[in-house]
């Protein structure tokens, strides 16, 4: 069953100019841990804005755990709990009273909230910094603090928006193991252009691109179906590389040169077919190659081939 | 014990003014120009004939009353103290939109009415209580210089005052919930006032308007008896304002 789905939904802004979600069919799996994947611009925020009930669609329909969403429902809300990309809190409240507060609000008793508080706070690792306001916290401390007030209800959906924008490697590890421990709980839609953390805690991952689902499966699933194996090609200079992907592009379709301008990565479903283009292309050219080689695919590379045009 | 979403955020509200020092400047605010109302009338034609026989000029002036202590105080109330409270208010829904608190109470059960309501009220009840212990030191101090004043007329009279601020609270609450910035709502709260203030010449219309309950209250709390059009006119104002609010706050984004 999906906990998540979103059928044909669009988002347009000044008047239709702009459209931020262009018909977005979502499915997400109950007790998933979804990975939902995007260039910057591609919809992600947008589309978990529609879903919490905070920003109404302009066409389509969208359900969380059963319940068709509406703009500003309660009843949709007291299922659900939200970290956004760049959280904000009263910077007057201490870490404390700022989860007792969202906890009353989930209709919690006063004695429960701040029992709750302290369990979370203990969770998050701001037992000490519980006490101060967070006007003083540190980004790191202000996004675990956020982690803590969207779970503070114990919800049965978690939306989080980049939530490892903001930490340092140790703070991002212990979020993401905290993540992979909600699997099969709590459904977790987490949006992210971190390819890495998707690979290591989510179990379904949905990939967006200019506000539609470009692709969509289980982690493991993914790579095979989309760009089941890689060639790769490393050039003796960056304008060889520039050159061959340009042709490539041009002649049989997507490629993509690391940051070293000097390798090219292409994904494809046969290697030897794909290894003989290359090599024709090459030689028709008269292009400086030093390796060719290939591999299977990874989740970049699948990112890279269905969204690397747009990007 | 359970807390309906509208009593967490009304308490939260009443800590926010208490912890941001708005509440004690409010008070200090209002409290000054109730004492500072009587001593003005009391003092000022003795300073005015002090710089006129400095200057060789006798200048003549009545014998101050209690009616000018009361007068002073209807216009220090009306005129600064106002103008302190609505700059306080201009930013109490706008500043939350614009920080992104308000998106993280409104992904929480508690409605968008709940939101401003607790806000409204919070305004409502800082300004009420800032604006009593005003009328108490007026009240207060006009007895120890002039005779004083017939206590109920002067409660009615303040009661008017009162409304006529918290109808201009309440309008800047709505341009708050209506603007993108805290300089657009408080420009747009000086201008209505402004021009609501100076609508005075429309005929039987101008009995209605916020502005006529300044003379009345003046009126009303040295005796005079009590005119109804400008509570239906300020009455209107207010819920009108607040609806409003609430009709542009459910359509905004974040």
């Amino acid at each position: 069953m999906d906990a998540i789905r979103t059928s044909a939904l669009v988002k347009s802004y000044e008047r239709g100019k702009v459209l931020a979600l262009d018909g977005l069919d979502l499915h997400v799996p109950e007790g998933s841990v979804f990975g939902f994947l995007g260039p910057n611009g591609a919809g992600k925020s947008t589309a978990i804005k529609i879903l919490i009930g905070l920003v109404e669609p302009t066409a389509g329909e969208a359900w969380v755990a059963g319940e068709p969403v509406v703009h500003s429902s309660a009843r949709l809300r007291s299922q659900i709990g939200y970290l956004s990309q760049d959280p904000r809190f009263y910077t007057w409240m201490t870490g404390r009273e700022l989860l007792v507060f969202a906890g009353e609000l989930f209709g919690t008793g006063r004695a429960a909230a701040r029992w709750r508080a302290d369990e979370l706070l203990e969770m998050s690792g701001l037992t000490r910094a519980g006490g101060r306001r967070i006007g003083g916290y540190s980004g790191g401390m202000v996004q675990r603090l956020g982690i803590a007030q969207a779970i503070v209800s114990t919800p049965r959906i978690l939306f989080l928006d980049e939530p490892c924008a903001s930490l340092d490697p140790l703070g991002r590890r212990d979020v993401l193991e905290f993540i992979a421990r909600l699997r099969g709980k709590t459904t977790v839609l987490m949006s992210t252009h971190i390819l890495e953390d998707v690979e290591r805690v989510c179990d379904t991952v949905g990939i967006i691109d200019r506000g539609r689902m470009v692709a969509t499966d289980e982690m493991g699933e993914i790579a095979s179906k989309f760009a089941p194996l890689v060639l790769e090609l490393e050039f003796e200079t960056p304008e060889a590389a520039t050159t061959f992907r340009t042709l490539w592009s041009a002649q049989l379709g997507a490629a993509s040169a690391d940051a070293e301008g000097m390798r090219v990565r292409i994904g494809t479903a046969d290697l030897a077919q794909a290894r003989a283009a290359a090599l024709r292309l090459i030689a028709a050219h008269d292009l400086p190659l030093s390796r060719l080689g290939g591999r299977s695919a990874s989740l970049e590379d699948v990112f890279v081939r269905l969204v690397g045009g747009a990007s | 014990m359970r807390r309906r979403p509208f009593f967490v955020l009304f308490g939260k509200e009443l800590r926010e003014q208490a912890r941001s020092y708005r509440l004690l400047t409010l008070g200090l605010v209002f409290v000054f120009f109730g004492l500072a109302s009587p001593l003005l009338a009391k003092f000022t034609p003795e300073i005015l004939k002090g710089v006129g026989t400095d200057q060789g000029v006798t200048i003549v002036l009545p014998e101050p009353t209690a009616a000018d202590a009361v007068a002073q105080f209807v216009k220090n109330v009306s005129q600064i103290a106002l103008f302190v409270l609505v700059f306080l208010t201009m930013g109490s829904v706008v500043a939350e939109k614009e920080r992104g608190t308000a998106a993280f109470v409104l992904v929480k059960p508690a409605s968008r009415e709940s939101f401003l309501a607790a806000k409204l009220l919070t305004l409502w009840l800082c300004g009420t209580g800032a604006f009593a212990l005003s009328a108490f030191c007026a009240y207060g101090y006009t007895a120890v210089l002039f005779p004083a004043p017939n206590i109920a007329s002067f409660v009615l009279g303040c009661a008017l005052l009162l409304l006529h601020v918290l109808t201009f609270v309440t309008t800047t609450f709505f341009f708050s919930a209506v603007a993108r910035s805290q300089v657009v709502a408080g420009v747009l709260s000086f201008l209505v006032w402004i021009l609501l203030a100076s609508l005075g010449g429309l005929g039987a219309l101008s009995e209605f308007l916020p502005g006529r309950l300044l003379s009345a209250s003046l009126e009303t709390a040295l005796g005079a008896p009590l005119s109804w059009e400008p509570l239906v006119g300020c009455a209107a104002i207010i819920v009108l304002s607040f609806s409003g609010a609430v009709l542009a706050f459910r359509r905004w984004e974040p």
